[in-house]
């Protein structure tokens, strides 16, 4: 039986403003995070995972903005907030790690000023106390307290990301927002890094958002899963229902998209680019590259429906 | 520390070569025409006078023993005695040197905090209203004839609304306080004369901001551009992600887009000091400008090549002052 | 940092370029066409002197009686053929130096790049001042002097650019087919090099602008009844305790918006040539 919503959203909408255009970077969103689960967030390049991670803590680019839907958390629309009321929620209530961890620390900034910093900002405590935290928020990503006076160059990647982990966590947010935060890695240390989230999340009962577009690894580590394609979430469900029974076309070929370690000959690629979102193609986003296209899939956008308990599909192939 | 004083050494070195290129041009232009003295003083002057002054500046010695008399006392502080006063030319060059020194430093404070605020404004409104318009401003200043700018600073602060004075550095009615550093703010500070301390600031007002405006463009340029760049990277989103305040935010921008800033303002101190010439020209300023300014009239051309040499020796210092800077701020750079 | 910044995100160069190019063509051609514009001559005495602007003389008259609408417009002559010819010369010295030290490298290159570096780091002006002072102040000497402080500014964009380029495989594919050095520099490398070259001279036209008026300020360009902004404003120091404010203003406004014209064409170019889009 499913857990508790911890944050969901309707109909979000979000917009990049540049020269060229508009950019339609979410649309008609109906995403969500179960309490104290795993949440894979999956696509391609370019489809809006980031954006949605992003729009849910309110840090999008200064070009970008929420033009519709709800975000709601403990019954709050976090839309709504003002920005001095949603700076007070992120980092305690929600955190984020980043892609890149070479980049996502200051360079002028030792660890120890980046730790004390976020704690201080939030909570009052006394300068030791705050020093205390820090050094147990290092040692809970296995970092020794060493490390408390290195400054970001003098760390190596999968430290840097256990410092941005850390970062993030140090406060004992409810929620994690983690964006493809071991793509940068090598594959030994990913492993390890996502490990530590997994141990994060069992030890303060975190609700994880991961965005990856690895899909065999959100099947591996994930409770749910969330597929997104061109700024619309196509497939939501939990991770058996998704991966084991996908419904939305896309899901499937992402799926034969992964490479089989029996069968690696039998790897396609899905064939086409996603679309432009300055002018995204009307009807059903997909329908350029489905190989099931009907002819209502031009006109018609096809919303959300449930087809399995739980599990959400967005395509016209599966309308009753 | 022992690493930094190692590499403060090790550039301190590497300026020599420098200066001796910068020193041997001087020379070599100064005998472009063959005769400097003939060029200066006219072809009017009689022979016999000509010969004398080239002698007495060792004109009429070979080149190659010239030269060396030359570095010998470029570097033993010795550069040579005015034609027309037959006073070493490194005392002069000491005498005027505060004044340009006290100009220059007003100067630059004006032009970074100028700078940096401009700056700022333009990039976290990059792309509004107040970043053309602080575009517009970097543009401006850059282009502004100092001259110009000086005199209609004199004309309606000076002449019209009589609330700065029109020149020099001090009142006549006011004594100069005691010789300590030569800098008449600081001097009058340490021996607790307040009159003179108002007035020498008085005073500054208005040079100190011609200069100090006209440089502030390249600043507003370049902290625009550093910010903007800054302010894309993932450490500001991670930041602003952690809750901090925006003004948080900005400081780690700022720190970050400012050392760059402290390259260009090596650079800087060159056009600075440019600037220095036809500012103090302008405002009567008893400072090196003037004094160059004033010798080359007088065609004292010994006097013309030990100032052009002891500019070209302090902006090598100071280039040796900003790397120390940037190495003792940047966690990074690697003595 | 506000988070929402809605419709036309950035300035083009447009607007830049347009209103440098309008500038510049202005007051190039009001001192081509400076004996159509004005009937007064500018070195004669045409009315009384001091006369504050006013239709007959819009820029007033000088202690000698002189229009100074007419010497400003003559004077622009003076200020552009010192500053065009004299970017020229550190434009094809400095390009030239550049191109060779570039290609060829090794000890050639790093001789030639310290002493040109070091010359960069000098103040431009003092450098000037001392070249014409040896060389004695008159107009040709302003030219050599302008352009020898501004050679090190293209030699050392065009050398960077040059070696970007040598690194690059269609100049391997020149040298394979057999094209000698020379020909290399000449017909490959220098047409890449033309759209730098260009946002370097607009920029350096307006140092050359404010260079050329600073020596004529200290007395160092032309001898004096031969209208020059520079030295008008020198003149102009005299007058401000008598409020002759059209003496100074004018002037110093000509160099100042020329040299922003030439500046707002080069910060137009920078935009339009390395156009950084917003993503
Ligand atoms: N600051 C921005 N300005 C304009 N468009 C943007 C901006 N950021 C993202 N986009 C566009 O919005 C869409 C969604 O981008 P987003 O970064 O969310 O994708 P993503 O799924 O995270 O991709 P990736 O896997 O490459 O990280 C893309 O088309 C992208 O080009
Ligand atoms: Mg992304």
């Amino acid at each position: 039986m499913d857990g508790e919503v911890a944050l969901y959203t309707e109909d979000l909408g979000v917009r990049y403003y540049i020269q060229r255009g508009v950019v339609k970077a979410l649309d008609d969103v109906n995403f969500r995070l179960y309490k104290a689960s795993l949440t894979g967030v999956v696509g391609e390049s370019g489809c809006g995972k980031s954006t949605l991670g992003r729009a849910i803590i309110r840090v999008l680019p200064p070009n970008g903005e929420i033009t519709s839907g709800r975000i709601i958390y403990n019954g709050v629309n976090i839309v709504e907030l003002s920005e001095e009321e949603m700076r007070k929620l992120r980092g305690r209530e929600i955190g984020l790690v980043m892609q890149d961890p070479m980049t996502s620390l200051d360079p002028l900034m030792s660890v120890k000023d980046h730790l004390l910093e976020t704690i201080l900002e939030h909570i009052e405590v006394s300068r030791d106390e705050a020093l205390k935290m820090a050094e147990e928020a290092l040692s809970s990503v296995g970092l020794s307290r060493e490390l408390l006076k290195s400054y970001p160059h003098q760390l190596s990647g999968g430290q840097r990301q256990r410092v941005a982990i850390a970062l993030a966590t140090v406060l004992k947010p409810k929620i994690l927002i983690a964006d493809e935060p071991t793509t940068a890695l090598d594959v030994i240390v990913q492993k390890k890094v996502l490990d530590l989230i997994e141990d994060l999340m069992r030890e303060l009962s975190l609700t994880v958002m991961l965005i990856t577009h690895d899909i065999a690894l959100a099947a591996e580590r994930a409770d749910y899963i969330g597929v997104m394609y061109a700024g619309h979430l196509v497939e939501y469900g939990r991770v058996d229902q998704v991966i084991e029974d996908p419904q939305h076309p896309y899901t499937q070929l992402l799926l034969k998209s992964v490479p089989d370690i029996e069968n690696i000959s039998m790897v396609q690629s899905i064939p086409g680019l996603p679309p432009d979102l300055v002018n995204p193609p009307p009807g059903c986003r997909f329908h350029p590259r489905c190989p099931y296209k009907m002819d209502i899939c031009i006109r018609e956008e096809p919303k959300m429906i449930e087809v399995g308990e739980g599990h959400y599909v967005a395509c016209l192939l599966r309308r009753r | 520390m022992g690493k930094l004083a190692n590499y403060l050494v090790v550039r301190s070195l590497l300026a020599i070569p420098t200066i001796l290129v910068l020193v041997t041009l001087v020379f070599i232009l100064m005998r472009l025409t063959g005769d400097p003295i003939a060029a200066m003083v006219g072809m009017k002057a009689p022979p016999e006078v000509i010969a004398e002054l080239r002698h007495k500046a060792g004109l009429d010695l070979p080149i190659h023993e010239q030269y060396i008399r030359y570095i010998t006392g470029v570097f033993t502080g010795d550069l040579g005695k005015t034609l027309l006063y037959d006073r070493p030319v490194i005392k002069d060059i000491l005498d005027h040197f505060p004044a340009t020194l006290e100009l220059t430093i007003y100067s630059f404070i004006i032009s970074v905090l100028i700078g940096v605020f401009t700056g700022t404004v333009a990039a976290i409104n990059q792309g509004k209203f107040e970043d053309v318009l602080m575009r517009f401003y970097g543009i401006f200043t850059y282009a502004i004839f100092i001259p110009w700018f000086g005199l209609l600073l004199q004309m309606v602060f000076g002449n019209w609304l009589g609330i700065i004075p029109i020149g020099g550095r001090l009142s006549a009615y006011i004594s100069p306080p005691p010789f300590i550093t030569g800098l008449y703010t600081i001097d009058s500070l340490l021996t607790g004369r307040l009159d003179a301390f108002f007035d020498a600031l008085r005073h500054l007002i208005g040079p100190s901001f011609t200069l100090g405006i006209v440089l502030s463009g390249s600043y507003t340029r370049i902290v625009r551009a550093n910010l903007v760049d800054i302010l894309s990277q993932d450490f500001i989103t991670a930041a602003r992600a952690r809750g901090l305040r925006d003004s948080l935010v900005i400081k780690h921008a700022l720190k970050n887009a400012l050392i760059p800033v402290i390259t260009l303002m090596g650079l800087e101190f060159a056009i600075l000091l440019t600037g220095a010439v036809l500012t103090e020209t302008t405002f009567s300023w008893n400072g090196l400008g003037s004094y160059l300014v004033d010798m080359i009239r007088n065609s004292d051309y010994i006097a013309v090549q030990g100032t052009v040499v002891f500019f070209a020796i302090f902006v090598s210092i100071i280039s040796v002052i900003v790397d120390a800077l940037y190495a003792i701020i940047d966690p990074r750079i690697r003595y | 940092m506000k988070s929402r910044i809605l419709g036309v995100f950035k300035m083009r160069g447009g607007g830049f370029l347009a209103a440098g190019l309008i500038i510049v063509i202005t007051i190039i051609l009001l001192s081509l066409l400076a004996d159509v514009i004005t009937p007064y001559s500018p070195i004669k005495r045409v009315g009384d002197s001091f006369i504050p602007p006013s239709w007959e003389h819009p820029f007033g008259t000088n202690k000698l009686g002189m229009d100074m609408f007419a010497r400003i417009v003559y004077g622009g002559r003076t200020v552009l053929s010192v500053v065009i010819l004299a970017t020229i010369l550190s434009m094809s010295i400095g390009t030239a130096l550049g191109l060779i030290s570039g290609y060829v490298g090794g000890k050639l290159d790093r001789g030639l790049s310290f002493i040109m570096d070091s010359i960069y780091v000098f103040p431009s002006l003092i450098l000037a001042i001392a070249i014409t002072a040896v060389l004695g102040p008159n107009i040709i000497n302003a030219i050599i002097a302008i352009g020898i402080i501004y050679i090190p500014t293209y030699f050392r964009m065009v050398r960077g650019q040059t070696l970007q380029i040598k690194a690059s495989l269609f100049i391997e594919a020149a040298r394979s087919i057999g094209a000698d050095s020379l020909r290399i520099m000449v017909k490959y490398i220098l047409p890449n090099l033309l759209p730098t070259i260009l946002v370097v001279f607009s920029m350096n036209a307006a140092d050359a602008i404010l260079t050329e008026a600073g020596l004529a300020f200290l007395g160092y360009s032309v001898p004096p009844p031969t209208p020059d902004w520079g030295f008008e404003l020198q003149v102009g120091v005299n007058y401000i305790l008598s409020g002759y404010w059209w003496l100074i203003f004018f002037p110093g406004l000509m160099v100042t918006l020329l040299a922003m014209g030439f500046a707002l064409i080069g910060e137009g170019l920078t935009d339009i040539l390395n156009p950084r889009e917003v993503t």
